[in-house]
C-alpha cells in the first residue's frame, strides 16, 4: 500500500490542476439565490436547466450599471478555484454583467485583443503632433457640447488657428459609418495639419461608436494625426487607444493641440532680444577693437608721422606768412607813398585854395577861351559847390 | 502630412528663421557685414512670427463634400453657427 495522502494534499492538488487547467473564463447563466453579508461579499449561484455553479465576487470587485437579482442572465468573468475548507469548487467572480451588455463587453475584447494583435495599440505606430499647426480639422457634431469647448480653448490658446469641422453623428447606427467617412474626407481634402476626433461624455451606449471598428481603423489609417476626445477622463474607448494622442477630453484635446498664444510670443521676444544683444555686443565689441587700434604703436607711429608733418607746415606757413607780411608791408608803404604823390596832384586840392574847375557840357575841362562860343553854359566846380554860367564875352 | 504650397511663411518656418539667425549670431565667427545681414533676416523673421500671432479673428468653417465629391468649406461663426 502506498504511502496515504492528508486531505489538505489532495484539496492542493485539485485546486492546483483545476486552476491552471481552466484558465480566466466567461460563463453564462441564470443568477440564482443572490446573498450579500454584511461582510460585503457577494455569493450566488449560476444555473442552467442541468447544472449549477457555486460563485463567490468579493466585496473589492464592483458591480456597476444594474442590481443582480435571483432569475437575471447574467455573464460573469472569473477564475475557477476550489474552496479548501468544504472541499468544493467555485468560481470566483471579477466582473458580472447582464447579458446583453455581457455581450458587448465580450464583442468589445474580443474587437480589443485583434486590433492589438494587428498593432494597432503600438506605441512606435503613433506619431508625433505638429507643433504649429495652422489648421486643425475637428470630427465630431456640430451642435454638441463638445466642439464648442474645443472652440472657446483653441480662441484662448492660440486663435489664430484655423478651424475646420466635419459634423458627423457621434451616436447611434450610422455613427460609425459617418465618423470613420468624416476621417477619410480630410484626409482626401488634406488641408489641415491635425485631427481632433471625438465627442463628450455619456453613457457607454453613447459612446459605443468610437469602439466600433470602422472608426478604429479610419483613425489607423488617417494620414493626418489624430488627438482622440471621447467622454471624460475615465472613458478609454479603442479610438483612444489607436489615436496618435488620447486627450482625456474634447477641450483637453483642443489644449494639446495647439501651444499658448502667450508663451509662443514670448519665446519670439526672447529670440529677438538675443539678436538684438548680440548685434550690441558686436558693435561694442568693433567699437573696442578700434578704440584698441587707435592706441596702437602702428596708429601712434601714424599719428606722429601726421603731427610731424603738421608741425613742417605750420613751420612752412609761417615762413611764409612772414615773407608774405614782409611784402605785404612794402607793398602798403608803396601804397601810401603814391596816394600822397597823388593827392598832391588831385585837382581838387587846387580848389582848396580858391582856383575853379571850368567845364563844358559834355565834361571837358576849359583851358582855352578860344574853343568857347558864346551863350554856352559853362560848369564852374569850387571846393564847395557848383555854378552854372553863360559865357557873355569872349576874349582870345 | 499633406504639403500645402502657401508663399507667405508659416509660423513654424518663420520661428525656424529667427531661430536660426539667433544660433548663427551666437556661434560667432561671422564678419560684421555677415553678422548684419542675418541680424536683418532674424528681424524680418521675428516680424513675421508676431503678425501671425497678432492675428486674433478665429476662422471657423464646415468641410462640405457635394456628390462630385468636391470638397467645399462655409464659413461659420465661433457659436458654430452658419454665418447666412
Amino acid at each position: 500500500m502506498e504511502h496515504p495522502l492528508s486531505v489538505s494534499d489532495v484539496t492542493q492538488a485539485v485546486k492546483q490542476t483545476l486552476e491552471m487547467q481552466f484558465p480566466p473564463m466567461w460563463i453564462v447563466g441564470e443568477l440564482t439565490s443572490f446573498s450579500q453579508p454584511s461582510s460585503g461579499h457577494r455569493y450566488f449561484t449560476l444555473s442552467d436547466p442541468h447544472s449549477q455553479l457555486r460563485c463567490v465576487m468579493w466585496r473589492s470587485r464592483p458591480i456597476t450599471g444594474f442590481r443582480p437579482t435571483a432569475g437575471m442572465a447574467v455573464l460573469a468573468q472569473g477564475q475557477l478555484t476550489v474552496y479548501e475548507r468544504r472541499g468544493e469548487y467555485q468560481f470566483n467572480v471579477s466582473q458580472l454583467f447582464p447579458a446583453g451588455v455581457g455581450q458587448q463587453l465580450i464583442a468589445y475584447e474580443k474587437l480589443k485583443k485583434k486590433l492589438s494583435e494587428e498593432g494597432f495599440f503600438d506605441e512606435d505606430r503613433k506619431r508625433p503632433l505638429p507643433k504649429y499647426p495652422r489648421a486643425i480639422g475637428v470630427v465630431t457634431s456640430q451642435t454638441g457640447a463638445a466642439f464648442q469647448d474645443i472652440l472657446d480653448v483653441l480662441k484662448r490658446r492660440f486663435p489664430s488657428v484655423r478651424i475646420v469641422l466635419r459634423p458627423v453623428l457621434v451616436q447611434g447606427l450610422d455613427a460609425p459609418e459617418d465618423i470613420a467617412q468624416g476621417i477619410a474626407d480630410f484626409n482626401d481634402f488634406g488641408k489641415v495639419d491635425v485631427l481632433i476626433v471625438g465627442r463628450g461624455g455619456g453613457s457607454a451606449e453613447d459612446l459605443a461608436a468610437f469602439n466600433d471598428e470602422e472608426v478604429v481603423r479610419a483613425i489607423a489609417d488617417s494620414e493626418i494625426p489624430v488627438i482622440s476626445a471621447v467622454g471624460h477622463e475615465i472613458d478609454i474607448s479603442l479610438s483612444d487607444l489607436t489615436a496618435d494622442v488620447r486627450a482625456p477630453t474634447p477641450s483637453a484635446a483642443a489644449e494639446i493641440a495647439v501651444r499658448d498664444v502667450l508663451e509662443v510670443r514670448e519665446q519670439v521676444g526672447r529670440l529677438t532680444l538675443r539678436t538684438r544683444e548680440f548685434m550690441q555686443r558686436l558693435l561694442d565689441e568693433y567699437e573696442d577693437q578700434l578704440k584698441a587700434y587707435e592706441s596702437s604703436y602702428g596708429m601712434r607711429r601714424l599719428s606722429d608721422l601726421i603731427f610731424q608733418n603738421a608741425q613742417h607746415v605750420d613751420e612752412l606757413n609761417r615762413d611764409l606768412y612772414a615773407r608774405l607780411r614782409r611784402l605785404f608791408e612794402s607793398r602798403l608803404a608803396d601804397y601810401h607813398r603814391m596816394t600822397g604823390k597823388l593827392g598832391s596832384l588831385s585837382p581838387l586840392s587846387v580848389l582848396d585854395r580858391g582856383f575853379g574847375l571850368v567845364q563844358r557840357e559834355d565834361g571837358s575841362v576849359v583851358s582855352d577861351a578860344g574853343i568857347l562860343t558864346p551863350r554856352e553854359h559853362l560848369h564852374i566846380r569850387f571846393a564847395k559847390g557848383e555854378a552854372t554860367c553863360r559865357v557873355e564875352k569872349i576874349k582870345r | 502630412m499633406p504639403k500645402n504650397k502657401t508663399k507667405a511663411p508659416t509660423f513654424e518656418t518663420a520661428l525656424k528663421q529667427l531661430e536660426m539667425a539667433v544660433d548663427r549670431l551666437e556661434e560667432g565667427a561671422l564678419p560684421l557685414s555677415e553678422a548684419l545681414k542675418v541680424f536683418e533676416e532674424g528681424l524680418k523673421a521675428s516680424n513675421q512670427c508676431r503678425s501671425l500671432l497678432e492675428d486674433a479673428r478665429q476662422q471657423v468653417e464646415v468641410l462640405i463634400r457635394d456628390s462630385d465629391g468636391e470638397f467645399e468649406l462655409v464659413s461659420i461663426d465661433s457659436k458654430g453657427f452658419a454665418d447666412e
